[in-house]
């Protein structure tokens, strides 16, 4: 399993500096919490670790890649700005995102996993609660069970349920030797995710 | 230094047989929700169908001659086109699907399955408008094959043009209802002069217009060609933020 290696991440937006100098490393077996009030950015950060966006500077890499970034089979990223495909069912949605990573998925398995029933899986994802939904994007970002989950505000909208089973997949994720960097503004969160912390502040 | 060679050979094939089923899970989807919500099909065939039986009947009994015919062909085509061909990116980016592509597929596999759709849709169109343009308004000496060949390069242009134009401008915070036809417009205008005139030769069946046609038919070929090779060179600058 590689090592995740984060150094000297930079960005700022609109002139305002987000985070300079970042740096962190995460072992096999790892989490840390990325915790701070709205728009201190947390999910930029979560966002530059993903791919999806450039930083002003600084690198991120997986140690037995070696990669300029980590590579996109890698990842299991699941945020809010990240939507499933509401005309599409939640079978579909996995299936789709499986197909595009080449590679089999039992789609069903792991949506009841996160608690969807046979019914609703079978449903667009247009007709579902936002709860619904959020498990959706979690199911999503475990597609081939990738070493590195990135999960912005996983538990925003979960019932007591939802939560039970995010800490559950969490849980084992980590026991499998899987890393994860959860972001959150919860206070609660926090100290139920555990693990090292990082905290963004205001400037 | 064999066996080097044919795990290479192997290595390249899987990437390739990974990427044909990655543009073809991106068509697939785009099928899939198209046949759901008929977003696309709906403004451009409706927008084509429309314009073809309010022209024909502003126009009815009158003399009409073939190059204004071949002309408001292409006008209807093209407009039909920029109703709806941005659809496959701007959604993307609307719904906050895109990410699940970036995060996921190879760029240039995206544009591909995204193009085959675009493709598809201009063909349902040229399929349902232009049919019922010759039913309302008649030609006499129509030249089919020519006038085949020319929707079929004439539509390969204008869907790769479209296709990547929409991935230009999904990116934009607001305004893409505007920004979409004004970028459009100076990348899809040689392409409209070239098929109006080449369809003025399917149209009069004059012999030299017919030759030219032909000749035309070939430059509307390699806009084509031209076109799509430069979107998936340019794509992956455009697609990642």
């Amino acid at each position: 399993m590689s090592r995740l290696h984060i150094e000297d991440l930079s960005m700022s937006y609109r002139g305002r500096t987000l985070f300079s100098g970042l740096s962190l490393t995460l072992d096999p077996g790892q989490r840390v919490v990325v915790s701070g009030s709205n728009g201190t950015g947390k999910s930029t950060f979560l966002r530059i670790v993903a791919g999806l966006t450039r930083s002003d500077a600084g690198k991120v890499s997986f140690a037995s890649v070696g990669a300029a970034s980590p590579p996109r089979e890698h990842l299991g990223y699941a945020g809010p700005d990240v939507n499933p495909y509401e005309e599409l069912t939640a079978v579909e949605n996995l299936e789709f995102i499986a197909r595009l990573r080449g590679l089999p998925i039992d789609a069903d398995a792991l949506l009841d996993r996160m608690g969807l029933t046979a019914r609703a899986r079978r449903t667009p994802v247009k007709s579902y609660s936002s709860g619904m939904r959020q498990r959706v994007r979690l199911a999503s970002s475990l597609v081939a069970t990738p070493p590195l989950l990135l999960w912005d505000e996983p538990t925003a909208m979960l019932d007591e349920q939802g939560r039970r089973i995010v800490d559950e997949i969490l849980a084992a994720h980590l026991e499998a030797g899987g890393m994860a960097l959860i972001a959150t503004n919860d206070s609660n969160e926090i100290g139920r995710w555990g693990g090292r912390r990082v905290h963004f502040g205001d400037r | 230094m064999k066996s080097d060679a044919g795990a290479a050979g192997a290595s390249t094939s899987a990437t390739a047989s990974r990427w044909l089923d990655c543009a073809s899970a991106v068509f697939t989807k785009e099928l899939r929700v198209e046949l759901r919500t008929r977003y696309a099909l709906s403004a451009v065939a409706l927008f084509a169908v429309i314009t073809v039986i309010m022209v024909s009947a502003v126009l009815v009994g009158a003399s009409v001659r073939a190059d204004v015919k071949a002309a408001l062909v292409w006008i209807i085509l093209l407009f039909a086109a920029l109703s709806g061909l941005s659809r496959v990116f701007v959604r993307e980016e609307e719904a906050g699907t895109a990410a699940i592509l970036r995060l996921t597929a190879p760029p240039s596999s995206v544009f591909a399955g995204k193009l085959l759709f675009n493709l598809a849709l201009i063909g349902v169109v040229e399929l349902v408008s232009v049919p019922l343009f010759l039913l309302l308004m008649p030609v006499e000496k129509l030249q089919l094959w020519l006038l085949l060949s020319i929707l079929t390069a004439g539509g390969a242009g204008l869907a790769s043009a479209a296709t990547f134009t929409a991935a230009l401008i999904a990116h934009a915070a607001s305004g893409k209802s505007a920004l979409y036809p004004i970028i459009s417009f100076p990348v899809l205008m040689p392409l409209a002069l070239i098929a109006v005139q080449a369809t003025v030769g399917a149209f009069d069946a004059i012999p030299i217009h017919i030759l030219r046609a032909w000749n035309d038919v070939g430059v509307l070929g390699a806009y084509a060609i031209v076109m799509t090779t430069a979107s998936f060179l340019l794509f992956e600058y455009v697609w990642h933020e």
